[in-house]
């Protein structure tokens, strides 16, 4: 079962009606554990094949509960456990720098492990830390770490979010009817639509490249591969967002938001708090904050204390870039989204510095600085995309076509460009924006929602039908 | 009464208020984004079917005024000159015998064979003249004497026109549908019976429809697509399977009468005929891997057809190998009206041409200078 699909919208209403047919708690446990067992089975291609993923989840269930009986020893076999679901994540990951002797090599099932990592993980710390109050059954912490509705790709979301949902999942009425369709209608419009276009045009900008004849052409097919994947990925994973968040409030859950509009970001350290948001406060929450306090009580300095901030930075936005993939592109990546994070935060202490905390905030407010970073923040993105969908073949491929300089005037152009048309988006919306009925925006009135939801539908299914290119599929599926 | 009591009737009628009008507001969106598409296509891709020039016949049931001239153009087609002579032929060139002695080729037959809804260079008779040049080292004429309808009672007056115009080679083809649609002679045919079934009369009122015809084309631009449904129309698509079922054994020993009589005339008038077989296009799809299913045999028709020919003493090709070494065979036709494409007109040409190069005893009586019907040979 492909997702988002309507096969999967499908199943997720049926298993959401199976839930709800009672209010009793143990029922809609076991008819939620009932779903993502047949969810995750519709995944594999026999029981064999789930035996690694069912070894990860048993390694996390067994420590949590250990940690609950025997809650002296947390302190002892935390860092322990945290190491070994670390190494059973890599290692089922099949990174490359493990020998190939001991590796696995029968196939088995992957789907979601790296987002289920995260939720094993931070229950294994947090067990550790014993911050999460009452015991964890074993179907709860089936049923949280598997959701199906967020198993594929994510979102990320804690336990001591997902539990009180779980206890009492709030009613749906009428009105959240409306708003899961329209989601729904946004997501996969995004994803049938938006994105398999944009991977069109990309893929079609990619092929021409060899015969682009003169100098502009060649800078604007340069724009175009660079400019047109960000977009890609965001329609492709905020589409499958919408969808499962929609899926998930049948239930009764709320799944917290992945995208907060990630193009409005004026700077990189704000970027990264707007795109993949469960994954980057994750890593803050567990990395961010654990590495800069320890930094912070290691070497007690004032002065040092922003630069601290950078080194954190750095290695928080590395792992992000690093988890992505097993291969060497994902450690340039890394590398690249850690240094632009750092960056930025160095760039920030420069300027306060040299302005004042006032001069550097009146700066920021000005629209002209605003559009300038907003195209820089975007630009840079793009670039570092490079890493991401390419490998070193295909970057190869692209340093041979285009020089230095030709990639500094394809940045400057991107820069001006992105940063011009976010800024006259932002005007027309403001302009909609006034247009009012009963002190509501015309857009934001249930009938106007409804007809766009509707025109979307139809723009999707004809897409579906019609297009003969396969929908490309989820990409932060692969992860 | 109650607040309760007041209650349920304010939340039905607001909960009514918005059960009917927000479907409602769906149903507006969507027919008028169907009627946008419609209003879209239809000036996006005019369509311009029949022909202008084309008059009732008591005798023929369909001829060209002769000396006219009319423009038609398929949806997914471009727009087309028809251009017809002093004997009603689409030809360039005037009917009377050419002067300078050069060879003559008649065409006759189904709206293929004349070039329907194709521009007037690009049909294959006027293509293979031009190739058919050079394998006689001097220029060819063409008269093309062929009507989008089929009737195989008119196939046989036709070849009469062809016959009277002194041609050195009469050419001719034939596609499955040709032989599936003869409501006269097989009133128990598959399409006499689609005509009573509710899918016909949906289909019928949907045909109109140029946005669901773009819709259909970009559908089955995917070969996948246009197989697996061709496949599920039954008799319709029977030809390609074996054994063959008994409504199309039936159809062939009709062809078989057809063929002789086409054969007669022709031995008559000394003229060799060439029978060109042009797939359907599941079948070139079939042909070319796609879709391919058990019993499934792309050239089952063609092979028994070949037969029929041979045994006439008709020279035969069969155009499906080369539609089905196409990179891709879909843009060979006009995937929803069904007819060859100028690509696909192309490939009958070319097929034709390397039949007469590779024939010696064709080549040599085609290229021939005419002496008269008394200087040729019988048929092949």
């Amino acid at each position: 079962m492909n997702v988002p699909s309507f096969e999967f919208v499908l199943f997720s209403v049926i298993a959401a009606l199976v839930f709800r047919v009672s209010r009793n708690g143990v029922w809609r446990l076991w008819a939620l554990a009932a779903a993502n067992a047949l969810f995750f089975l519709t995944q594999s291609h026999g029981l064999l094949s789930l035996a690694p993923y069912a070894g990860f989840l048993a390694l996390g269930y067994g420590f949590i509960a250990w940690s609950q009986r025997a809650p002296d020893h947390r302190k002892l076999t935390t860092p322990v456990f945290i190491g070994l679901t670390l190494l059973g994540f890599v290692w089922l990951k099949k990174y490359a720098f493990f020998p190939p002797q001991i590796l696995i090599s029968q196939p088995y099932v992957l789907i979601g492990l790296s987002y289920v990592f995260f939720r094993v993980l931070h229950l294994v710390i947090d067990s550790g830390a014993g911050v999460i109050e009452g015991r964890i059954g074993p179907v709860t912490y089936f049923n949280y770490a598997m959701n199906f509705t967020s198993l594929v790709s994510g979102p990320i979301q804690r336990f001591q979010d997902y539990q009180p949902q779980q206890a009492s999942p709030r009613d749906v009425r009428l009105a959240d009817v409306g708003e899961i369709l329209e989601r729904i209608a946004r997501g996969l419009f995004k994803v049938f639509v938006l994105s398999s276009l944009l991977r069109q045009i990309q893929a079609h900008e990619i092929a021409a490249m060899p015969h682009v004849v003169g100098y502009w052409p060649h800078i604007l097919n340069g724009c175009a591969i660079a400019a047109t994947y960000p977009f890609f990925l965001y329609c492709n994973f905020s589409g499958y967002t919408d969808v499962v968040i929609a899926c998930a409030r049948c239930f009764g859950f709320v799944l917290p938001e992945n995208f907060r509009n990630p193009f409005w970001s004026d700077n990189f350290i704000n970027f990264w708090g707007r795109w993949h948001i469960t994954l980057s406060n994750w890593l803050k929450t567990y990395v961010y904050n654990t590495l800069l306090i320890r930094l912070m009580s290691r070497f007690p300095s004032r002065g040092l204390e922003p630069y601290f901030a950078v080194l954190a930075f750095f290695v928080t936005f590395f792992l992000v870039g690093v988890w992505h993939g097993q291969t060497s592109e994902f450690v340039a990546f890394g590398v690249l989204q850690g240094g632009g994070v750092a960056a930025n935060k160095l760039y920030q202490i420069a300027a306060v510095k040299m302005l004042g905390k006032k001069g550097y905030k009146a700066l920021c407010a000005r629209r002209a600085y605003t559009v300038l970073t907003r195209g820089m923040t975007f630009a840079w993105f793009a670039l570092t995309l490079f890493w991401f969908w390419g490998s070193w073949h295909d970057i190869g491929n692209f340093a041979a076509r285009f020089s230095v300089a030709d990639v500094g005037v394809i940045m400057t152009a991107t820069i001006v460009t992105s940063g011009l048309i976010f800024e006259h988006i932002n005007l027309i919306y403001g302009l909609f924006s006034e247009l009012k009925v009963n002190e509501v925006c015309i857009f934001k009135t249930k009938y106007v929602r409804t007809a766009y939801a509707s025109l979307i539908t139809v723009a999707t299914i004809g897409m579906i039908f019609l297009n003969n290119s396969p929908t490309p599929d989820i990409v932060y599926k692969n992860f | 009464m109650t607040d309760a009591q007041r209650l349920w009737p304010r939340l039905l009628r607001g909960l009514g208020h918005d059960l009917v009008v927000l479907p409602a507001i769906a149903l507006a969106t969507v027919l008028t984004v169907l009627g946008c598409a419609e209003i879209g296509c239809r000036a996006a891709y005019p369509e311009r079917t029949g022909d202008a020039c084309a008059i009732a016949d008591p005798v023929l049931g369909l001829r060209f005024k002769a000396n006219c001239a009319s423009r038609s153009k398929a949806a997914e087609g471009p727009w087309v000159e028809n251009v017809y002579n002093d004997c009603g032929s689409r030809s360039a060139t005037a009917c009377a015998p050419p002067r300078d002695g050069r060879p003559r080729l008649a065409i006759f037959g189904n709206s293929i064979s004349q070039g329907y809804l194709i521009p007037y260079d690009d049909s294959y008779g006027v293509r293979l003249a031009r190739d058919a040049a050079a394998l006689c080292h001097r220029p060819v004429d063409v008269q093309n004497f062929a009507r989008e309808t089929y009737d195989w009672r008119k196939t046989s007056l036709d070849l009469d026109e062809a016959l009277n115009v002194n041609p050195d080679l009469v050419i001719t083809t034939v596609i499955p549908l040709d032989l599936e649609t003869d409501p006269e002679n097989n009133p128990h045919g598959p399409q006499a019976h689609a005509e009573s079934s509710i899918l016909k009369k949906i289909s019928e009122l949907t045909t109109e429809s140029r946005a669901l015809a773009i819709a259909k084309s970009l559908f089955y631009k995917n070969g996948n697509n246009f197989v697996k449904l061709y496949l599920s129309y039954g008799e319709k698509a029977n030809f390609l399977r074996e054994p063959m079922s008994p409504f199309w054994e039936r159809r062939l020993v009709m062809f078989d009468g057809l063929l002789q009589e086409i054969a007669d005339k022709a031995r008559r008038r000394g003229a060799p005929v060439l029978l060109a077989y042009v797939p359907q296009q599941a079948q070139a799809l079939l042909a070319a891997g796609d879709g391919r299913q058990p019993g499934i045999a792309p050239y089952a028709l063609s092979a028994r057809i070949a037969a029929l020919a041979a045994r006439h003493g008709i020279y035969f090709v069969d155009a499906t190998p080369a539609f089905a070494r196409e990179p891709n065979p879909t843009d060979l036709y006009f995937r929803v009206d069904g007819h060859p494409s100028p690509k696909g007109q192309h490939v009958i040409a070319e097929v034709i041409r390397s039949k007469i190069a590779s024939s010696p005893d064709l080549r040599d009586r085609f290229c021939r200078a005419p002496a008269g019907p008394s200087g040729r040979g019988g048929l092949n």
